[in-house]
């Protein structure tokens, strides 16, 4: 940790303009944000894509931030919001060709198992999907991913909980579980 | 799908799209900063700009410069392939049957003895013991790599470096004992800065006790792999070949590495799995295997006749017999269905001749000339078998494990296997050829629900979870009890419960106190209580405590896994929470806690959902209480709520109501913590007296009132020392780690503490006046570079002269007040 001294935390700094503060916020939190897209969009290119969009948004929406908000859940949303916009406007104009494909016959667990999990989310509502990623992908707590849905803690739970269980539900059928 | 592996298979399979993209912070800025001038000069209009060149632009022309240096490299490819092909005999190898050693996958030796990693049965398969080497110093995640040749000797590598996933060098370790010890025997140099996880992977292979070879493959632009080879049983490693991409261009590029294998000192396999990988769509039409006849200096890719187009393949590496080999290439593609083929050679995989199987499941090869299949037929599974390379194949047995399809299965000998079962948490075995199938211990059947037995009761050799409560005594997870100081490690654990299923917690008070909870079921339930069984002997004896009714509302866990923590404050009061695992972990924060008053006899039900607390705090994890009726657990305050200061939930009801505690307002690195810190537990010494550290700070924190007001004391301080900042401009950074704090009193306690300098401080200090004041100890502990790991409470003092330092995998000792510290020689028996 490289000693500063500033009188303003950097949240207070960005919001007054200051872009390197910005930055400084933005940075640590890329990561994650590229790969939450990731996790929503399966495509790496709109990923970025979106993470940078995001990321300009954020800038101009961040006189909107809460006083005392984390900055994570916020830009996550907003980085989520981006994706289904993303999907949206991708799927109204389908450039390459991603159709789940129904396996008309058994295949070995191990060799689809990557490519049937994505094939499982992208069936899914957006909603479900987005909490999955979160929980089972980004290892975040139940209680961000509620500020990052905008839902309650509870809600979130149920959410979760649903989702999760549909997933088994769908992965199982493909595999022929009862 | 089992639920344990839903977080695994989530980041398998999501990694897989999202590759690497170290150019993104970046690019991001850049991209903001040029927005945010156009936006300058043109006011809040929207606008979509970027750089001369857009980054999809970038990788585009860089995709056509590669594509043209690859043609380039078309004529030296044609020239090497025709040299590489050309015949050479295949040295027989000292055993009639040559494989890929077992490397994660499990591998059956013969019918008792096998391999899955590091994990080694010898009473084929019901129990598994992890014989892994104590992880080297340095190691961070990613490079490992594990190598069975038969049932003694093995080998495995660790990645060292300082930062995950970009090891500098690997460290190989063997073993000529199944595991029972380990020597390292070699340190090989990456030779390349490497980053991101997904595309660095290392394969090992061994084709006899001297002779091996060692692969990097970094999946970059150009292609890196790299080469070594042993002839000395890995003491000494030579690089084969470093050509970019042994020659190989941009072969399996996006595909993860899916073995290596020598039949012979000259000839080699290397094969692909292009369904796995760092990508989504990149691996089409590629082949996915490659040979080498000249002992790795060159290598060529395999063309193997009717195999198909534009899909997604996957092939193993061969299995020989002497000179007969086979061989699987598994493929996918949109829209195409499953395509699946065993290869077969008999001169020595010179040529290979294609066997397309139909619909399947699963395929083994057992050695050059016998393989196996499963086809799903309706609702069963009907194994087929050939003794001819494939040519024939004859039906075993149908209507096997009906509603179920088979994940994978291994033949260990023409007799004997066993299958991975869609509904089975276990391993299904047949002793008859594949006729009959039978589950062998390791689960338990309540009705249609298969219940998961215990995984998380510390087991085998290694010793975890140490905590030393006097000079000579002290406990290890799994209730393991030492009495000389640490040398040696006894089992005193409770016998198991009867259905006793996955959920085990334990606690040790003092040097004869000790509890051990379990979860357990019934005839027909998985899980529905929990037992606490006690001792007053250190683990001579053990009373079993009565079995309490989980409540969990609303929530299904009836395959019966339960997280269990545990805490006592004297020999009669005690808490237990209990939280369903979900997944890897406990979810919901929902588990219910329960507290007794007679020493665990008999326990109570406090609160249904722990530890809800306003501002939308939630108690989650451990928990400590420092009377009967005071307690602290800690708190997850996300949402922003709370805002900034360090959090923590505290009941004065015995645990009945939680509520939140600021424990300090204007502390907790606001930048990196906007929404405040999660405290870490207290240590108290009495029901007034106590301590806190909180890393984020780093604080120091006393209380003599019982936690009602926490005053900073201070931390022994390092020197400043010059860095560098985000952008290369010099700084002075005054960065430190507090490695461990431990307190014998109020007064008097030590701290461990490092630096990241570029020397690496590492220093011990003492105070006695309860961290005001701090001094240095004059240690041998300095420049120790394996404790930046320790975690925090694992330096613990007996009193002014007698201590201990746990560092997860290592016990040390002083007598000298923390002036020297030598290695305990733990023994487990």
């Amino acid at each position: 940790m490289a000693s500063r001294t500033a009188s303003l935390t950097p949240i207070e700094a960005a919001k007054r303009g200051d872009e390197s503060a910005f930055e400084l916020l933005l940075e640590p939190l890329l990561d994650q944000a590229y790969r939450l897209a990731c996790g929503l969009l399966h495509d790496h290119q709109a990923a970025e894509d979106a993470v940078q969009e995001a990321a300009f948004k954020a800038w101009r929406k961040l006189p909107q931030l809460r006083e005392g908000s984390a900055m994570r859940p916020w830009f996550f949303a907003i980085v989520a919001n981006e994706c289904r916009s993303v999907n949206r406007s991708r799927w109204s104009s389908v450039v390459r060709l991603v159709t789940p494909q129904r396996a008309s016959e058994p295949q070995d667990e191990a060799i689809v198992e990557g490519i049937e999990l994505r094939r499982t989310l992208r069936a899914m509502d957006e909603d479900k999907r987005l909490v999955l990623v979160l929980h089972w992908y980004l290892d975040l707590p139940v209680d961000e991913i509620s500020a990052i849905v905008g839902i309650s803690l509870r809600g979130t739970e149920t959410r979760l909980l649903r989702a999760t269980n549909e997933l088994k539900r769908r992965m199982e059928a493909y595999r022929g579980r009862p | 799908m089992e639920d344990l592996s839903l977080r695994p298979e989530f980041h398998r399979a999501l990694d897989a799209v999202a590759p690497p993209a170290p150019w993104l912070s970046d690019q991001v800025r850049r991209e903001l900063r040029s927005r945010r001038q156009l936006l300058e000069r043109r006011g809040w209009r929207r606008v979509r700009l970027g750089p001369v060149l857009r980054p999809r632009t970038q990788r585009f022309v860089g995709a056509v410069l590669i594509l043209v240096l690859a043609l380039a490299a078309v004529g030296a490819s044609v020239a090497i392939y025709r040299y590489s092909h050309q015949p050479v005999p295949v040295r027989p190898h000292s055993g009639a049957l040559v494989r890929e050693c077992g490397q994660g996958s499990l591998y059956m030796v013969d019918a008792n003895t096998g391999w899955h990693g590091t994990l080694r049965t010898t009473d084929g398969g019901t129990t598994w013991l992890d014989v892994a080497p104590p992880t080297p110093t340095g190691t961070v995640k990613g490079g490992g790599a594990v190598c069975a040749l038969d049932s003694d000797r093995a080998w495995v590598t660790f990645g060292i470096g300082t930062i995950a996933y970009q090891p500098d060098h690997l460290a190989v370790m063997s073993t000529a004992d199944g595991g029972q010890s380990w020597q390292q025997v070699a340190s090989i140099a990456v030779g390349f800065p490497v980053s991101w996880r997904n595309n660095f992977s290392v394969e090992m292979n061994f084709f006899d006790v001297t002779h091996g070879w060692l692969l990097i493959e970094y999946a970059a632009t150009p292609m890196m792999r790299v080469l070594f080879r042993t002839t000395d049983g890995g003491t000494s490693w030579t690089v084969v070949s470093s050509s970019a991409g042994l020659g190989l261009g941009d072969m399996a590029v996006g595909c993860s590495q899916n073995g290596m294998m020598f039949s012979s000192l000259e000839r080699g396999w290397l094969a692909w799995d292009c369904s796995r990988g760092y990508g989504e769509d990149q691996t089409s039409n590629s082949s996915v295997i490659a040979f080498t006849n000249d002992g790795g200096r060159t290598w060529a890719r395999m063309n193997l006749d009717s195999y198909p187009t534009g899909r997604t393949c996957t092939a193993t590496t061969p299995v020989f017999t002497l000179t007969h080999g086979l061989l699987e290439v598994s493929c996918l593609g949109a829209g195409q269905g499953g395509w699946d083929a065993v290869y077969s050679t008999t001169d020595g995989g010179q040529n290979w001749a294609a066997h397309v199987l139909p619909m399947w499941t699963a395929v083994d090869l057992l050695d050059g000339n016998t393989a196996f299949y499963f086809e799903h037929v309706g609702q069963g599974n009907t194994l087929h078998r050939t003794g001819d390379q494939g040519q024939y194949w004859t039906v075993v047995a149908g209507g096997l494990f009906s509603g179920s399809t088979v994940g994978a299965f291994t033949f260990v000998d023409q007799s004997n296997g066993f299958a991975s079962i869609s509904s089975s948490a276990i391993p299904w075995w047949t002793h008859d050829g594949g006729k009959t199938w039978t589950a062998v211990g390791g689960h338990r059947q309540v009705g249609s629900l298969t219940c998961t037995l215990p995984s998380d009761r510390p087991s085998g050799p290694s010793v975890t979870g140490v905590m030393m409560v006097t000079s000579t005594t002290g406990w290890a997870s799994g209730a393991r009890r030492t009495t000389d100081g640490g040398a040696t490690w006894l089992d005193t654990k409770p016998p198991q419960a009867k259905y006793s299923t996955s959920g085990y917690g334990n606690f040790f008070l003092d040097s004869v106190h000790a509890w051990v909870a379990e979860s357990v079921g019934s005839q027909t339930a998985c899980a529905d209580h929990f037992v606490v069984y006690r001792t007053e002997n250190g683990g001579s004896t053990w009373h079993e405590g009565a079995h309490v009714p989980i409540k969990v509302q609303g929530l299904d866990a009836s395959d019966g896994s339960w997280s269990i923590r545990i805490f006592f404050l004297d020999t009669n009061h005690g808490w237990l929470r209990i939280a369903p695992i979900y997944g890897l972990a406990p979810v919901g924060e929902q588990g219910p806690l329960y507290r007794t008053v007679d020493g665990g006899r008999s326990w109570t039900f406090v609160a249904s959902q722990t530890a809800q607390a306003a501002n939308g705090c939630i108690g989650r994890g451990d928990f400590v209480f420092s009377s009967a009726t005071t307690g602290w657990m800690s708190a997850g305050c996300g949402n922003g709520a709370p805002g900034p200061g360090l959090h923590i939930l505290v009941t004065h009801d015995a645990g009945g109501t939680w509520a939140l505690q600021s424990i300090v307002t204007n502390y907790c690195n606001i930048a990196s913590f906007p929404d405040g810190c999660d405290a870490p537990l207290p240590i108290f010494f009495d029901d007034s007296r106590g301590w806190l550290f909180d890393p984020s700070g780093p604080r120091l924190l006393m209380t003599s009132d019982g936690g009602e007001t926490w005053s900073v004391h201070g931390l022994p301080q390092l020197p400043t020392y010059a860095c560098k900042g985000k952008f290369g401009e010099p700084e002075t950074c005054s960065d430190q780690s507090v490695v461990s704090i431990g307190f014998i009193n109020p007064d008097e306690g030590w701290a461990i503490i490092w630096q990241n300098s570029a020397s690496r401080i590492v220093r011990m200090e003492q105070t006695v006046d309860g961290g005001r004041t701090w001094n240095p100890v004059s240690s041998n502990l300095i420049g120790s570079s394996a404790l930046p790991d320790v975690a925090q409470g694992s330096l613990r003092f007996m009193d002014q002269t007698y201590g201990f330092l746990w560092t997860g995998s290592r016990l040390l000792k002083t007598v000298d007040g923390g002036q020297s510290w030598s290695e305990v020689q733990m023994k487990y028996r």
